[in-house]
């Protein structure tokens, strides 16, 4: 697996701890008259043992905020790759990427953290919710990382646990619950920051039919009441409810014109 | 950061594993224990060991008439050394600088009247100095006066326990009967507090239980028995502590001579023997607190090894817990927290236990161990020293992880 050497994170750690905090300020709506997002030459390569490897190779995107974009793709393509660059858990190789016009490829660990804990939510394939926490600790977990007055945090994680419609599952365990229903607690997690972006990575993919329609009809929802949606997908169907579909192709979109690495 | 709420946070990890938790915790809680209990132990014994010895007097330089054997009898014969004498206290007042008082001791056998046969009381013959070298004090009347040494009175100053045995004699201006010879009660002590003594050279003397009569005034030794020095101890009481050193080389130089360089006498200088135990205690305490560091280190070993195995278990975890806005710096203080919760627990339990065993121990040995506040914090401090030494680099490890690869691991 990936590892920076521990000496090299403990020295970033330090300068992160040290620096005046740059931080980007929790503001509930994004600034207006720029894009959500703007990416532009977007690239990204992994460097490996047998040489490096290009996931993405020069992507550009906009997107306004209330936009409901789907990315499909063969395997490979960097369609997950993709959704952490934009996600902010990974800055690029190249190429610039601005969220709400904020420089994200300039920003340190710490700056893309805040962004994530204040305006991103992940939604997973395999749900990635703690076993050992309730649904409503789950959900409430994003807020760990942030500060936020206890009442409202009790507020938020609740109404957006009521939004999925598991208002009566509160205190389950994750184990408790079906795959459908572990989705949309995670959906809740999500929710309940009330982030500027959701990116889903194959929300369905471990999902049965019915629970995929329905999982889908609260995405189209949530759109509807203006959440910005990211959602990467095999699945045509699932792409014919977002409002635009780009195609990857080895790390490029497709139909877009080759460039010099 | 908000440092509770992650702090809490590392506590529910721990709790989550109670067995793995409780197993890895054992190494400190041994090594706390066993430093708190030794401790308690050695300042027990260090407390009683200088409390006998401050009995003595640290301003005090005692010399002793030594014990011989037949032999060294016949050798101090031989160069004219006659013990002990009146004439050596003289002449220690005269050379050794610094002395504020010398006073001379005869212990006298003599069997006193009314007194039990299993349990004697000890009589002494002292000059008149000798309260003020042992700083003891009166209750009533008295103490033995210049003049009664010159003039060797009749009299007698009894010690608290002995004027309460001694009943309706025991009091002032009673009669106390020394081998059939009538002493006038003159003054009585004040309960002093005394513990016996371990070995003889610090062993001090239990006021409570003696009859201090004037030098000379005692009963002569009965027929047949051998002849013994004049002095059982001389007693220099100097005007400062920082003295006492060089007055007992004087003091053994002028003795010498005056035995014709025969040693039957012995310096004792309790200002030294408290050194020389207070080194030792510091020599046991170093030795002591290598056992501990090595357990404390074998401790820190076993946590690091498991909080090493728990960011591979978690990998998972830690990228979830990234992807919803965690730092490398929250993830870092997560496992940090884990291993410093780990160690304090282990520190405060081994602490809880220590104390328990120092009273167990106490109550079945009736030894005296007291716990102090130092090792206790020690204690605390090695404790949390070693969670942030054993944490340290599993919690970089996992703060090092890319946030991206950790979500996909299995
Ligand atoms: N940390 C990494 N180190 C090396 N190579 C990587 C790393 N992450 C991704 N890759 C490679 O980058 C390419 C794109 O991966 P990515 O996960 O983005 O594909 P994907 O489109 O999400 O595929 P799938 O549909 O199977 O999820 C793949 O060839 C993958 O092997
Ligand atoms: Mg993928």
């Amino acid at each position: 697996m990936a590892q920076r050497a521990p000496l090299a994170a403990l020295r970033e750690l330090c300068q992160d701890l040290l620096r005046p905090a740059a931080l980007p300020q929790a503001a509930a709506e994004p600034p207006a008259g720029q894009p959500l997002v703007l990416a532009q030459g977007l690239c990204k390569f992994y460097p490996t043992q047998y040489g490096q490897v290009e996931a993405l190779r020069g992507l550009d995107l906009t997107m306004a905020g209330g936009e409901y974009l789907a990315i499909m793709g063969a395997s490979g393509s960097g369609k997950s790759t993709l959704l952490t660059l934009l996600g902010c858990l990974d800055r690029p190789s190249r190429g610039s990427y601005h969220l709400a016009g904020q420089d994200v490829s300039q920003m340190g660990d710490r700056e893309l953290s805040r962004l994530r804990a204040n305006h991103i939510g992940f939604i997973f394939q395999t749900f990635n919710l703690l076993p050992q926490l309730t649904v409503a600790e789950n959900v409430a977990l994003p807020f760990l990382y942030r500060q936020q007055s206890p009442e409202l945090v009790k507020n938020q994680v609740e109404q957006a646990i009521i939004r999925v419609g598991l208002g009566h599952r509160q205190d389950h365990r994750p184990a408790q619950l079906s795959g459908g229903e572990m989705q949309r607690v995670a959906i809740a997690r999500a929710l309940a920051i009330k982030p500027w972006l959701i990116l889903a990575d194959e929300p369905t993919g471990n999902l049965d039919s019915q629970n995929s329609q329905a999982i889908l009809a609260l995405f189209q929802e949530l759109n509807s009441q203006g959440v910005t949606l990211v959602v990467v997908t095999h699945d045509p169907q699932v792409a014919a409810r977002a409002g635009r579909t780009i195609h990857l192709l080895d790390g490029r979109p497709l139909g877009a014109p080759e460039q010099a690495p | 950061m908000n440092w509770v709420k992650l702090l809490i946070t590392s506590g529910q990890a721990l709790m989550q594993h109670k067995l793995r938790t409780g197993l890895s915790m054992l190494g400190i809680v041994f090594a706390v224990m066993a430093v708190i209990a030794m401790l308690a132990m050695a300042e027990g014994a260090k407390r009683e060991t200088l409390e006998q010895i401050g009995q003595l007097g640290t301003q005090n330089v005692i010399v002793r008439q030594a014990a011989l054997t037949q032999g060294q009898e016949a050798a101090a014969r031989e160069r004219l050394s006659r013990g002990l004498r009146q004439d050596d206290a003289a002449l220690l007042e005269r050379l050794v600088p610094g002395v504020a008082a010398v006073a001379g001791l005869k212990q006298v056998r003599a069997a006193v009247a009314a007194a039990s046969k299993d349990d004697p009381l000890e009589v002494l013959a002292v000059t008149a100095a000798y309260p003020r070298a042992l700083s003891l004090d009166l209750a009533q009347g008295r103490f033995i006066a210049p003049l009664d040494v010159l003039n060797k009175n009749q009299v007698c100053v009894l010690g608290w326990e002995s004027s309460r045995l001694l009943g309706a004699q025991g009091v002032l201006g009673g009669m106390v009967s020394l081998e059939d010879r009538p002493f006038l009660v003159v003054g009585i002590l004040r309960e002093r507090r005394w513990v016996k003594g371990k070995s003889a050279a610090i062993a001090a003397r239990n006021y409570n239980r003696a009859i201090f009569v004037p030098l000379g005034a005692q009963p002569a030794p009965r027929l047949g028995d051998k002849r013994e020095p004049e002095l059982s101890e001389i007693l220099l009481r100097m005007a400062q502590a920082e003295q006492v050193s060089p007055a007992a080389a004087v003091a053994r130089q002028v003795l010498m001579q005056s035995h014709g360089g025969f040693e039957d006498f012995q310096v004792v200088v309790p200002q030294e023997l408290i050194n020389q135990a207070q080194r030792t205690q510091r020599v046991f305490n170093v030795v002591l607190f290598g056992i501990a560091g090595i357990s404390l280190l074998v401790g820190g070993i076993g946590i690091m090894n498991m909080m090493l195995a728990s960011v591979s278990e978690r990998t998972r975890e830690i990228g979830i817990r990234r992807a919803i806005g965690a730092s490398a710096a929250h993830i870092a203080a997560h496992f940090l927290g884990e291993a410093v919760l780990l160690t304090l627990g282990g520190g405060l339990m081994g602490i809880v236990l220590g104390m328990l065993g120092v009273l167990v121990i106490n109550m079945a040995a009736g030894w005296k161990s007291v716990v102090t506040f130092w090792p206790v914090a020690l204690s605390l401090g090695m404790a949390v020293g070693v969670g942030i030494l054993s944490g340290l680099y599993p919690a970089l490890r996992a703060a090092s992880l890319d946030p991206a690869a950790a979500l996909r691991h299995e």
